[in-house]
């Protein structure tokens, strides 16, 4: 047997449900995750890859900007700098990520993607240098959500050889970023240290002065062992991370008058809002591989702790009726309103009436299990198997020590009224779930046609531990199965169309009552995709035929803790569409392009009201929120051999803040979602980065984004406007030993 | 060598059918079970109805008929009063009659002995007062919703001819709108943001701004006649609609909005609340510094309810006047309230209490000589004491009583706020 590059090896793993690594393919690139953009080709489903050359394009740390060359994939923007995003694929809901999987090499990453869905912790793009977008049938190999898609994120690996670099930036706002790695690999053994540290001081300006940025911090150690046998290449690895971040963050934002006047101001009501975070990362792999078999094997442990200590409502010491920031900042300047708004500015001292409550959500996460992948290629009733499964014990859990404290707002500083601090959410919620999923990919002449099954058994356990609360508990098991069935039809060598239909899925959270469905779906898809010598166009049109949609509601999206609704039947279909080529201009230079555009439609088939306040009194055909209908991106670049330059410029269109189209007439719905009939600004965005190397070593960049310095309103959720990014500048410098 | 395209073709039949077969026995969808704890509260099953012989019709007939109604009734009539000697105040001011003092004498005691009842059917609010956000029971008093600034804008609107209060909100309105008008001494506005303040009004005569006070005075006692006829018609019903009272009498009867009679004895449970979190907290425990008011966390005789009328105490004890009344039904025990439920379910000892702490804690309220505001000053002690009574008779509402009775505790009154 050839013994095969570490790199291979280890690209196999990253890889290892994906697809058999071939013999062939001893010259893929070590950043690739899906073996090689050939083997795109004949994907059964769509899947895209952002290799590290196309990641140091923009040197984004953003995840949102990274992804807006991805189609099918909508986004809502909400601190600018991507600290927490919200991601959603073919129009789910992008509140915090929680309808997607995210994972890092292979595992998935986010802090209790069972019980707690909400991705409060996600990792930092900046030290990735490959990222994958999994939508379609292919979803069904990962879990536990099905109906829109997978997000992996691939860490550096271990180098074959000595190698090393440095990266160095500067920009506005004070930004800096110092970014550097080391590893080797001296005959079985490897190793990877790697260091990230990046920071701002924000491009908001609170009344009255203070940070708005953040300092984040990243550190990772690889160390892998390759124990090879006659027959077979087999690596042990472990992986040890630690993450953290403090950011001057809130959900407090203005109301439009004021974004109108300064997009960037924030209210002095904000000053002491912070998000604290640390994550820890344990994770042993091992890979074996045969000619024919492969299997990857994963123990993982995540931990994560946050506080986010942050102003969340005004509370009267006298009772009665007291506005909600989001009713305050929609309509400052009524008789009721205006007290509150008033204080929240600081033009006004806080009286019994105006307390501000300021919550300190502490949780604490883990999320630990053992997952085993594994591709077989075997001829099986005379034709050409590939099939892929695997197993998962997972269990994760969220413990919530939510605390509030009160403040009055006095000569423009918060000072505490000296109550006593009280515990709000105590509880936790826990879940161990066992997957399953096996795909048979059948070759038949041009006709590829890939069958699959996933498993899911939840047993999820919810528990307040508050003080004479033993009682409130909840036990539930959910089990399902979710088939999948795709296929690819060749017309050439280099073009094919592919369809495929599979089942969507999402869990409820342990606390959630079983009157609370979980979300169920059937996922169309149908498409034509065409590779060739740099040239690439796909067209896909999908349709996601909900049976139930269900949402959750978390502070980010205005409620207190955690609480899901159902919506019934909804219709999400849409069209995604890239092309990309590369022109030569001479022997010297190259002008490599790419235009992508996504448009969805969305639709609930029923009339109802409900009490989550994105969707309010919904009528038959009302569009789903924070869903844009055509996102555009246009990418353009003009490269040399020692130099590049990029622009990207991308569109997203308005988006619903709330399903419900309008505000009931005088005298007014108490059910009205409280942003009916508002939208997000449309927002066209451009940035611009350029590349020149000094040396074969070094490497000098410069970047802008939004040239333009566009501010819009990114959303009003869950209190008040807040803006897109505004202009940036950056220079670095890039040292590669 | 390739094999025949057939032989291909039933291979991949075979193989697609050999993989479907599996995929549908296993894609037979979605299998779930639960357990839960009694007190899981998303999907925590209504209380059981205690098996008894009790009669909750009874109980919601003797309630309407003996105390919600009959005091409704006796409030409309004391405001018909004091529109009456409101009427006659302002008419002594504009004439500069020689009867000013005695009228206005009259006209405030008329705001009190109005404001007595309003306070016993604060613990009463249940159907109509509470539609449309507490719409009605906003016009008629928005306590602690008010804002002095805004009645002082609608002193100088009110001169105008055009001036229609049914259109202003409920700030603007009721008894504690008439009451600013008719007790505050001091005659300058109370507007303290920049631009909000009434043109001119500081540079009026004291005399001038007495009577544009008494004039909104005068419209806003006409207005809350009409809206307690409103409130009356609602319960007694018009030719047209069915009353609240006929509605609860016979709730969960026949094509009722209520499922069961327990449902409405709920709605009424709801209501009694209003000693806990307004009574107990707002009325006592803000002013007294256990929450933070306007001194911090000191006794603050500004933060009081009635701190123009010097009537605080008062509404807090016909506040638990009103509760005595609901738990007693009536004035004395002769009706059936929620006493005979207690003790028709064999809750003996929480009958005694409650009545006991009620008793008790009446007594105490009346004996005491001062205002609110003055005791709070000179003797808090005693004000806390009225505090630790009434908390004795919360405290036994949220525990015992609710749980003998299979009642859900509204969510306002899960935790214990102090």
């Amino acid at each position: 047997m050839i013994k095969k590059p570490l790199a291979v090896l280890i690209t196999s793993i990253l890889l290892s449900p994906l697809a058999v690594a071939n013999d062939d393919h001893t010259s893929i690139e070590r950043m690739s995750v899906i073996g090689s953009k050939e083997d795109l080709i004949k994907s059964t489903g769509s899947v895209k890859l952002i290799d590290e050359l196309e990641l140091e394009k923009f040197e984004y740390d953003d995840i949102g900007r990274i992804l807006a060359t991805v189609p099918g994939v909508n986004i809502r923007q909400e601190d600018g700098y991507g600290l927490r995003p919200n991601i959603g694929f073919r129009g789910v809901t992008p509140e915090r990520s929680k309808k997607i999987n995210i994972m890092e090499d292979g595992v998935l990453i986010g802090p209790a993607p069972y019980s707690a869905s909400a991705a409060y912790y996600f990792p930092n793009t900046t030290r990735m240098t490959a990222i994958e977008v999994t939508k379609g049938p292919s979803t069904i190999k990962y879990g536990p959500n099905t109906v829109a898609g997978t997000l992996n994120l691939i860490s550096r690996q271990v180098p074959d050889s000595q190698e090393s670099a440095l990266d160095l930036g500067l920009g506005t706002d004070n930004y800096g970023k110092l970014h550097a790695y080391y590893g080797d690999t001296v005959g079985d053994f490897g190793f990877l240290l790697e260091g990230l540290h990046f920071k701002a001081d924000g491009f908001k300006e609170i009344d009255g002065g203070g940070d708005t940025g953040f300092d984040k911090s990243d550190l990772m150690a690889k160390f892998n062992y390759r124990l090879d046998g006659d027959d077979y290449s087999q690596l042990f690895e472990l992986k040890l991370s630690y993450g953290e971040e403090t950011s001057d963050e809130t959900y407090l934002g203005l109301t439009d008058a004021d974004f109108s006047e300064n997009p960037y101001r924030r209210y002095v009501s904000s000053q002491l809002d912070q998000m604290n975070w640390e994550h820890q990362q344990i994770q042993l792999t091992h890979h074996i591989e045969f000619s024919d078999f492969n299997a990857t094997t994963r123990v993982y442990r995540n931990d994560f702790e946050r506080d986010w200590f942050k102003v969340n409502e005004f509370i009267s010491s006298q009772g009665g009726f007291v506005p909600t920031l989001q009713q305050i900042l929609r309509d400052p300047t009524s008789e009721q309103n205006l007290p509150y708004y008033q204080t929240l500015t600081g033009d006004r001292d806080s009286t019994l009436r105006e307390i501000l409550v300021l919550s300190t959500n502490a949780r604490e996460y883990y999320s630990q299990g053992m997952q085993i992948d594994f591709a077989w290629d075997l001829g099986l009733f005379g034709l050409e198997n590939e099939i892929e499964g695997g197993i998962r014990f997972h269990e994760d859990q969220i413990e919530r020590n939510h605390i509030e404290d009160n403040f009055f707002l006095r000569s423009g500083n918060l000072q505490s009224t000296g109550e006593a601090t009280k515990p709000t959410s105590t509880n936790t919620e826990n879940t161990e779930a066992l997957s399953i999923y096996i795909q048979d990919t059948l070759q038949f002449e041009d006709l590829s046609l890939t069958l699959g099954v996933r498993g899911e058994s939840i047993d999820g356990y919810y528990q307040n531990r508050a003080p004479g609360r033993e009682q409130d508990f909840l036990k539930k098991t959910n089990k399902i199965w979710l088939p999948s069935i795709s296929a690819y039809y060749e017309l050439s060598k280099f073009s094919g169309i592919f369809g495929g239909v599979y089942s969507g899925f999402v869990p409820t959270s342990p606390a959630q009552a079983v009157e609370i469905k979980t979300e169920k779906s059937v996922n169309y898809e149908l498409g034509y995709r065409y590779v060739n010598s740099g040239q690439e166009a796909e067209v896909i049109g999908f349709f996601t035929d909900y049976s139930n949609l269900k949402e959750s509601c978390s502070v980010s999206a205005g409620c207190d803790t955690d609480v899901e609704f159902n919506a019934g039947e909804v219709d999400i279909y849409g069209i995604e569409a890239t092309v990309s080529d590369t022109y030569k201009l001479n022997s010297q230079l190259s002008l490599p392009w790419s235009i992508v555009y996504t448009h969805t439609e969305s639709e609930f088939k029923d009339t109802f009201y409900s009490d989550f306040t994105q969707w309010g009194l919904v009528n038959e055909g009302d569009g789903v929120p924070y869903l844009a209908d055509d996102i555009l991106s246009l990418s353009l670049g003009l490269t040399a051999n020692n130099w590049q330059i990029f622009i990207l410029a991308s569109y997203s269109g308005e988006m619903k803040e709330s399903a419900q189209t309008a505000l009931t007439v005088d005298p007014g719905d108490p059910r009205d979602s409280a942003l009916a009939g508002l939208k997000t600004q449309a927002l066209t965005n451009v940035d611009l980065s350029g590349s020149y190397n000094l040396t074969s070593n070094s490497q000098l960049y410069a970047k802008i984004d939004n040239i333009f310095d566009t501010a819009k309103i990114s959303s009003r959720r869950p209190f008040g406007a807040r803006p897109t990014k505004s202009r940036q500048f950056q220079v670095g410098y890039k040292y590669r030993f | 060598m390739a094999k025949p395209f057939n032989s291909k073709l039933i291979n991949l039949v075979l193989n697609s059918a050999a993989i479907g077969a599996i995929m549908g026995l296993v894609a037979c969808g979605e299998s779930s079970s639960s357990t839960q704890g009694a007190l899981f509260s998303q999907a925590a099953t209504k209380p059981t109805t205690p098996s008894n012989s009790f009669n909750q019709t009874l109980l919601l007939q003797s309630l309407t008929d003996n105390v919600i109604v009959p005091t409704y009734t006796k409030f409309a009539q004391l405001a018909v009063d004091q529109e009456t000697a409101i009427g006659h105040y302002c008419d002594a001011l504009t004439s500069q009659a020689d009867d000013i003092d005695a009228t206005q004498i009259s006209a405030k005691q008329s705001w009190r002995d109005a404001m007595a009842v309003w306070q016993i059917a604060e613990v009463m609010q249940i159907g109509p007062l509470l539609d449309n956000n507490n719409d009605l029971r906003n016009k008629i008093y928005s306590w602690p919703n008010t804002s002095a600034c805004a009645l002082d804008q609608d002193v100088v609107l009110a001169e105008q001819a055009d001036y229609d209060i049914s259109t202003r909100t409920a700030s603007r309105k009721g008894l504690d709108a008439i009451e600013y008008l008719l007790f505050n001494p001091n005659l300058d506005h109370s507007c303290t943001v920049f631009g909000t303040d009434p043109q001119g009004w500081n540079n009026r005569t004291d005399e001038d701004r007495t009577v544009a006070r008494c004039g909104l005075a005068k419209i806003a006692a006409t207005d809350l006649v009409s809206n307690i006829e409103a409130l009356l018609t609602a319960w007694n019903g018009s030719e047209n609609a069915q009353g609240y009272a006929d509605i609860l009498k016979n709730a969960g009867q026949q094509d009722s909005i209520f499922n069961n009679a327990q449902d409405a004895v709920n709605d009424v449970s709801d209501a009694i609340f209003y000693i806990e979190k307004f009574t107990k907290d707002a009325k006592l425990a803000t002013p007294l510094g256990v929450f933070a008011n306007d001194c911090g966390l000191a006794p603050c005789a500004e933060n009081v309810e009635s701190r123009f009328a010097y009537h605080s105490l008062q509404n807090i004890i016909s506040n638990i006047q009103g509760l005595n009344m609901i738990f007693l039904g009536g004035e004395t025990d002769a009706g059936i309230g929620f006493e005979d439920y207690l003790l028709d379910v064999g809750a003996t000892d929480t009958a005694a209490k409650m009545r006991g702490d009620l008793t008790e804690v009446i007594e105490f309220a009346l004996s005491l000589q001062s205002s609110l505001t003055d005791l709070l000053v000179q003797q808090p002690e005693q004000v806390q004491e009225v505090h630790d009574q009434l908390k004795d008779v919360t405290d036994n509402m949220k525990t015992d009583f609710i749980q003998r009775l299979a009642l859900e505790l509204p969510a306002t009154s899960a935790g214990d706020n102090d």
